[in-house]
């Protein structure tokens, strides 16, 4: 398992209309389950015993759900940032863009502020960044830290990146990207 | 639609309203833009069917691509980062760029649920006696400009050739086509009468019979039951001394049938252009009423709400809104995002349907919200459990078809 550096600073303005499906992954990813799904899961198979299941195959269903449904939950939370649903503390993306790229062992996240092209911009200290990777159905999550850099273990780079949600404190997302192909 | 520039705008510091600022030849301009952003959207997660009902139906209907500088249309210039609304800025409107995530309007049920409320006709009343004659009185600058906008948006045909003129010689009467979409869409009829006057008031009925509707009629039961399950599931989340009797299985199921009948409508992307126009027309009115606009003040209908807001406008032009506005326009835009969600197929599995009852998510606190607002807009008694004894199915049919009868070759029937 690698250990990804996510670097948000550099700004760029948006250009012409060309990536639109140029980045799709060219490679399958993995399909590991991560460490933290591995804990998960066993921290419910742990809470599932407790309630005495009957039949193992109940128990798989319910973990499997358990991971599953945060994927509904959060093309759920998508949806509502995309439609700009107002008032309900969803902001949408209208300012603050984001677009990744990857170098080996390095997941690089630069916001893009078209209106002011030379200005860094970054997440506020402790924003939440939730990465979604195919083919692995609960989104990994990390912290921007004082530094800016952000931490994010546990995404390979033959993983194909699907999603990407960045929150700033308050739980409003800020940012939004999706498609990006695993490192070749 | 208007809601996410709103959101551009205020995201740059500026006030909501502003949007009302920019000339509405430019905003027409902004919805062929917002159109094309909606194919900068990326790939949902969960979900398994494609936006709109069809993956390639924006391109389809999207201007083509420009090289600069643009020598057929400019763009709509609109650039939320300048205060000077009346300087055109030659960059293409927010969220239509490249690198942007895109952006997706609100689903058809947010216009359906704006306009249950009465709030267009009471605007179509308000911005007739305004161009009329001069008995609300006099409008400071900015609510001149909101005049011009509206009038110019809602009340005349739009620009020929633009996504957002779906109306001609053939569907010529908008508060006619709108609520034929919706009864297709989910077997609604907005709740007050088409007013009298209105072209095309008198065939209010006859759409709805109209050669080729077809239109989903079990809609409404469906889904009133679909959110009786799911508060059971959100009843039961916590409970540890009772049996559950949640099923995630029937959940998904309900969500399932939702998601084809949605998608038999809009096969092939119909409907699609449909709801961008209408759902921007509502979404200029809910934005009116958001805050203290111009207009409002203006028209001295200041509230604390947008029902407020919305009563003291329909005073002032005699008029008077639905009883349950306030509802109904909570209810707009978190229904909306559901009915996408569950349109794209994110339940349609009893695991992915357990996300709409467990957990404190976003998610199930707009459950419950949706789930009170619904039950109370409509009465329809989500909370409450059938009581009796189930109803019998259906008998099978009495009469076995007979095969049809044939020819014999001497002409007789055998």
């Amino acid at each position: 398992v690698a250990r990804k550096e996510a670097v948000s600073s550099r700004t760029r303005r948006a250009g012409a209309r060309t990536t639109r499906g140029a980045v799709d992954g060219t490679s399958d990813g993995g399909t590991a389950i991560s460490e933290k799904q591995l804990k998960r899961f066993l921290d419910l198979l742990d809470a599932v015993r407790t309630r005495d299941l009957p039949t193992r195959s109940g128990v798989e269903n319910l973990a499997a759900s358990e991971i599953e449904r945060d994927n509904s939950a959060f093309g759920y939370e998508v949806i509502s940032a995309l439609t700009g649903r107002s008032g309900s503390g969803l902001a949408p993306f209208a300012r603050t863009l984001a677009r990744i790229t990857r170098t080996t062992g390095e997941l690089q996240i630069e916001l893009l502020n078209p209106d002011d092209p030379t200005k860094p911009l970054r997440p506020p200290n402790g924003s939440e960044v939730k990465v979604l990777v195919k083919d692995v159905v609960s989104p990994v999550s990390a912290v921007v830290g004082d530094d800016g850099k952000v931490p994010v273990p546990e995404i390979q780079d033959t993983q194909v990146i699907t999603g990407l949600v960045i929150r700033d404190q308050e739980r409003r997302p800020i940012a939004v990207a999706g498609r990006v192909a695993a490192v070749s | 639609v208007f809601l996410n520039l709103a959101q551009a705008f205020a995201a740059q510091g500026q006030p909501r309203e502003t949007v009302f600022r920019v000339h509405p030849l430019q905003l027409v301009r902004w919805l062929d833009e917002a159109w094309s952003a909606a194919a900068n959207v990326p790939p949902i997660t969960g979900a398994t069917q494609p936006l709109l009902g069809s993956a390639s139906i924006v391109d389809d209907l999207e201007l083509p691509d420009q090289p600069n500088p643009p020598p057929l249309l400019v763009p709509s210039g609109i650039d939320p980062g300048v205060g000077n609304v009346d300087r055109w800025t030659e960059i293409i409107g927010p969220q239509a760029v490249s690198g942007s995530p895109g952006m997706i309007w609100h689903h058809l049920i947010y216009a359906y649920l704006v306009e249950s409320t009465g709030a267009f006709e009471v605007f179509a009343e308000v911005v007739k006696q305004l161009v009329n004659g001069e008995g609300l009185g006099t409008l400071q600058p900015p609510s001149i400009r909101w005049l011009r906008s509206t009038e110019d948006l809602f009340f005349r045909d739009p620009p020929p050739y633009s996504i957002s003129s779906v109306i001609s010689e053939l569907r010529p009467y908008a508060r006619i086509n709108r609520r034929q979409t919706f009864w297709r869409m989910f077997g609604f009829d907005l709740p007050h009468p088409m007013p009298g006057g209105v072209p095309g008031s008198m065939s209010s009925e006859v759409w709805k019979q109209a050669p080729g509707i077809v239109a989903n009629t079990d809609f409404r039961s469906k889904w009133t039951e679909l959110l009786r399950q799911v508060w059971i599931g959100l009843e039961y989340e916590t409970a540890t001394t009772s049996a559950n009797p949640t099923d995630a299985s029937y959940i998904a199921l309900l969500c399932k049938t939702l998601e084809d009948m949605m998608n038999n409508r809009r096969r092939s992307g119909l409907l699609a252009r449909e709801e961008l126009a209408y759902v921007s027309t509502l979404s200029w009115f809910d934005l009116t009423l958001e805050a203290d606009t111009s207009i409002v003040v203006d028209l001295k209908a200041n509230g604390t709400s947008p029902d407020e807001r919305l009563s003291k406008l329909a005073a002032r032009v005699g008029m008077q809104p639905a009883a349950r506005a306030r509802e109904l326009l909570q209810l707009a835009q978190p229904v909306a995002t559901l009915m996408r969600s569950i349109e794209l197929g994110l339940f349609s599995t009893a695991a992915q349907a357990s996300a709409l009852f467990a957990g404190n998510t976003p998610l199930t606190q707009d459950m419950r919200d949706i789930i009170n607002l619904w039950q109370s807009a409509t009465g329809d008694r989500v909370k409450d459990r059938p009581v009796g004894q189930p109803q019998p199915v259906e008998t099978q049919p009495l009469r076995i078809p007979k095969p049809a009868a044939t020819v014999s070759s001497n002409g007789g029937t055998r």
